[in-house]
């Protein structure tokens, strides 16, 4: 399906060249106008299955330092208190908790699918098609952008395509790696010619057009130009993200994911390094859009599920259900929290072990697309089929 | 198989033609059938990494059977600068010298730095990290140059799917020096032709212990768990190789298993884990403790009790048979040969392959127990596995490319440059034993078409024949020698060519050509 601004492969060529010419950029890359009202969701995919409790504790639950000896105790001592809700930040994550007190957060400490299986891959693939099966052809992120229309690009900040874009014509712009370079010359026109408008073709296609976008957007910074020395981690790429976000307000819907949370074994050392690197990125992402993208823009951090309530026998946590969900945003109705949370007793558990889930993904998906996309109920049917209702 | 049965009813110039074409198939299907040189060269891209003279000509002839009886079965050679080479890799030390340098409980503790500490590394390291490093790199491309000139390519691409069937992540822990060994030892048992006996090499392997955290689940009455909660420790099950042998190693996700099942099994294998170095060896050798190369069963953290796995109950007792009999149980449960069977069908026939061919494979694994040459043999014999042959569709997975790039550019001589394939299948995504989590690397094209990694291939075939690339191994086997591909030689390596490819190629230099038929849509699949 074709968009309409989408360049055509003689501009794209034309563009590619007139790169490698060093000449000014065509007009088919100028700055995009900003249509007024139109909203832009990020979602960020933590892959492995975070451990919500340990991010946000329930510190005024009774049950929660029984259950967790080990993971609470740092939470305890001198975790950061999120209003009255009864929660409380882990040291490690400072600036989430100062997001919460500026009302630019707002958190679900029971979200999650409908996965029974406690299967990383069968949890993801439901997550990401959204359809409410483990099957299926199209993400819930390709069928937003589809019911968006040509008003809105879709776009994943990774090198593969992710589940939840498959099937649709979101562009991929990795942001770490070796990128999209091709040299330009007789060669790659003859294979482009090859690959046509077969799929490999308009990967190419794709692949010239964000390269070229990408340039122009890291052109802009002198230190990206000087190639700035090498921690290219989730603050970076979130910096670059914002940049990109930000000169084309076009991209409303983005995707990106980010691994390492399947923390089965003492997982306190691993999360205090990494938690702290995913809420600088945010940072990073809130400050790169600046004040006016930011009202505009919702961020939901999410996962495929959250992980046992019980601390197991290696100071770590197995695979649960219910999942911590985090919504970012300028004009979101934050310092809140989202859905019930009906504490750690045993008889409130799932299954004895796990969360519940008390806000079904789709719901809060459903939400921020209505919110940012203006998508009405029977549209939002379509993108989340079998969506119970909004959170 | 009822596949000659032309429809005599159609006139006459139909019928004439869909049973030439028929017997056209005929002619190259079929298991036992001599293979011509269009068909090896699609089977040497199928169960190997492309073709080029030497082996399009050692093929032809010869049919799919034997093919992969000798892959199965046969050790692979290597060139001789390349054994060299491989033989004076650090990863090719064994096991019982690295365990007592590295292994719990070891000599080179983590707190001690190293002689000399790597260029640019804002950090001391310890000698065990870039030791560990120089080994699981050396490990990983060993496998890239052993997959790249082997002399048995079928018996490289069967040995990676079993690997990345039973994936390890190199970078956890000690896995860095096991890595080379897990490969060895399923290498070993992927020569009993039998899917139980890799399941168990791969079990008992200490790198699965340690990947997925079993060496460190103990049961919480256990006699180990008790001692160490006087001392102040509260130890337990750690269910995650438990769950992770149902959903990807045997039965599969879907299969009718349940928490309970997980939790029972998780049970079932405490106790299983590595040996200590300090372990005092009337612990090692106490009534009820098994040592089986490096992996070590302690009954003192076992849970002894009663368990039900699967409907089958577990009287209580019982130690390391009980092991045993759940990885029996597991390996001969009809699910798990559905389960393989379709994975295998996937990688080696089709992203959907047509669901009679994944039935008679299954059967055939339920009729063989697990042999893997029968459960392969349908497939070989399937009309499916022939049209595949002659219009191969499944787009090659990064390694997969890589090496066939290599090899076209490098026709006949000997790829020996490891840091060149390591960087090139680290940047593509799929160095072996770097996948971090427990499913292995795809093999559908959902899972690896896209615009990076269509602009990675792009670069790559241009960058292999666009100047010579130190890829061969020089004479003494350590040093470099450039690639200079000829067009003739890409030629054989590509194979036929659509209409848009050639229409494309014409009016470019041979260089030119090289470049643009090593990233074609013919090449790109396999």
């Amino acid at each position: 399906m074709d968009r309409p601004s989408f360049p055509s492969r003689r501009q794209l060529l034309q563009a590619a060249m007139a790169i490698a010419a060093g000449a000014a950029f065509p007009a088919a890359f100028a700055i995009e106008r900003k249509t007024t009202g139109d909203g832009r969701l990020v979602v960020i995919f933590l892959r492995g299955g975070l451990d919500g409790l340990f991010v946000f504790s329930p510190v005024a639950d009774p049950h929660l330092a029984a259950l967790r000896p080990g993971l609470s105790r740092e939470v305890l001592a001198n975790g950061i208190a999120l209003g009255q809700s009864g929660f409380a930040a882990h040291p490690a994550c400072r600036p989430l908790a100062e997001l919460y007190a500026s009302k630019e957060l707002a958190f679900a400490p029971c979200f999650g699918t409908t996965d029974r299986s406690r299967s990383h891959f069968q949890a993801q693939d439901l997550f990401e098609l959204g359809n409410g099966r483990t099957q299926g052809r199209q993400g819930f992120l390709a069928r937003a952008g589809e019911a968006a229309g040509g008003r809105v690009r879709t776009i994943g900040f990774s090198a593969s395509q992710p589940l939840a874009l498959q099937g649709g014509d979101a562009e991929l712009m990795p942001l770490t790696g070796s990128g999209l370079k091709m040299r330009n010359d007789r060669t790659l026109d003859a294979i482009r010619a090859m690959h046509g408008q077969q799929a490999s073709g308009k990967a190419i296609d794709q692949a010239l057009a964000s390269q070229a976008e990408l340039d122009r957007v890291t052109g802009m910074d002198p230190k990206a130009a000087r190639g700035a020395a090498g921690v290219n981690g989730f603050p970076k790429s979130a910096a670059t993200m914002a940049r990109i976000l930000k000169e084309q307000p076009r991209l409303g819907l983005a995707f990106v994911d980010l691994g390492g949370f399947d923390t089965h074994a003492e997982e306190e050392p691993p999360l205090s390094r990494s938690l702290p690197l995913l809420a600088e990125g945010l940072i990073a992402l809130r400050d790169g859009l600046g004040p006016a993208e930011w009202q505009r823009t919702q961020v939901l951090v999410c996962t495929e599920f959250g992980r046992t309530v019980r601390e197991n026998g290696t100071r770590g946590t197995d695979h649960g259900h219910g999942g911590l969900a985090l919504l970012l945003g300028g004009a979101i109705a934050g310092g809140r929290q989202i859905g019930d949370f009906p504490g750690l007793a045993e008889t409130r558990l799932n299954e004895k072990r796990d969360l519940p889930v008390t806000v079904d993904w789709r719901s809060l998906l459903g939400r921020t697309l209505k919110e940012t996309q203006g998508f009405d109920t029977a549209t939002l049917q379509k993108v989340l089929p079998g969506m119970p209702g909004l959170a | 198989m009822n596949r000659r049965s032309a429809p005599i009813y159609r006139p006459a110039g139909i019928a004439l033609l869909i049973g030439a074409l028929l017997h056209a198939a005929a002619a190259v299907a079929g298991i036992d059938q001599p293979m011509d040189e269009a068909t090896a060269r699609a089977m040497l891209n199928r169960f190997g990494y492309g073709a080029d003279l030497a082996s399009l000509k050692a093929t032809t002839g010869t049919t799919p059977r034997h093919y992969i009886d000798r892959a199965i079965r046969n050790k692979p050679a290597y060139p001789a600068p390349l054994a060299t080479q491989l033989a004076a890799s650090p990863a090719a030390r064994p096991l019982d010298q690295l365990w007592p340098l590295y292994g719990p409980g070891g000599s080179e503790r983590l707190d001690k730095p190293a002689a000399r500490q790597p260029a640019g590394s804002p950090t001391m390291r310890s000698q065990r990290e870039v030791d560990g490093r120089q080994m699981l790199i050396a490990a990983s491309t060993d496998r890239l140059l052993e997959s790249a000139n082997s002399d048995n390519p079928g018996h490289e691409a069967l040995l990676n799917f079993w690997l990345n069937h039973f994936s390890i992540h190199g970078l956890k822990q000690i896995n860095k020096f096991l890595a080379a060994d897990y490969a060895r030892q399923l290498q070993r048992a992927m020569r009993e032709d039998s899917f139980a006996a890799l399941f168990r090499a791969s079990f008992f392997h200490p790198a699965m212990q340690i990947y997925l955290d079993n060496n460190r689940s103990v049961a919480a009455d256990s006699r180990f768990a008790q001692h160490a909660e006087r001392a102040g420790r509260k130890l337990g099950i750690n269910e995650n190789l438990a769950r992770e042998l149902l959903e990807l190693h045997t039965l599969g996700i879907d299969s009718g298993y349940t928490q309970s099942d997980v939790q029972a099994l998780a049970r079932i294998i405490t106790g299983a884990g590595v040996l200590n170095n300090r372990l005092p060896e009337r612990v090692v050798t106490a009534p009820g403790a098994e040592r089986i190369g490096y992996f070590f069963f302690d009954p003192n953290r076992h849970d002894f009790g009663e368990k039900r796995l699967l409907g089958r109950s577990y009287p209580a007792g019982h130690g390391i048979d009980e092991i045993r009999q759940a990885l029996d149980q597991l390996a001969s449960h009809p699910r798990t040969a559905e389960h393989i069977a379709g994975k295998l069908a996937r990688r080696f026939l089709a992203d959907e392959p047509p669901p009679d061919v994944v039935r008679a494979m299954a059967a055939a694994w339920r009729n063989s127990g697990g042999r893997i040459s029968a459960t392969l043999a349908p497939l070989l014999d399937s009309p499916a596995f022939a049209a595949s042959l002659r219009h191969p569709a499944k787009f090659k997975e990064p390694v997969d490319f890589v090496l066939s790039a290599a090899r076209a550019a490098c026709d006949g001589q000997v790829i020996g440059n490891r840091q060149l394939l390591w960087r090139a299948a680290q940047d593509q995504g799929q160095a072996p034993f770097m996948r971090t989590t427990p499913d292995g690397y795809g093999s559908q094209e959902a899972d690896w078409l896209s615009p990076p990694a269509m602009a990675k291939r792009i670069r790559l075939a241009q960058t292999l024949t666009s100047r010579p690339v130190p890829l061969a191994i020089g004479i003494d086997g350590m040093d470099f020698a450039p690639c200079r591909p000829t067009i003739d030689n890409v030629r054989v390596a590509v194979g036929q060519l659509g209409p848009e490819t050639r229409a494309a190629l014409s009016g470019l230099s041979a260089q030119e050509e090289m470049a643009a038929l090593l990233a074609s849509p013919e090449f790109m699949r396999r």
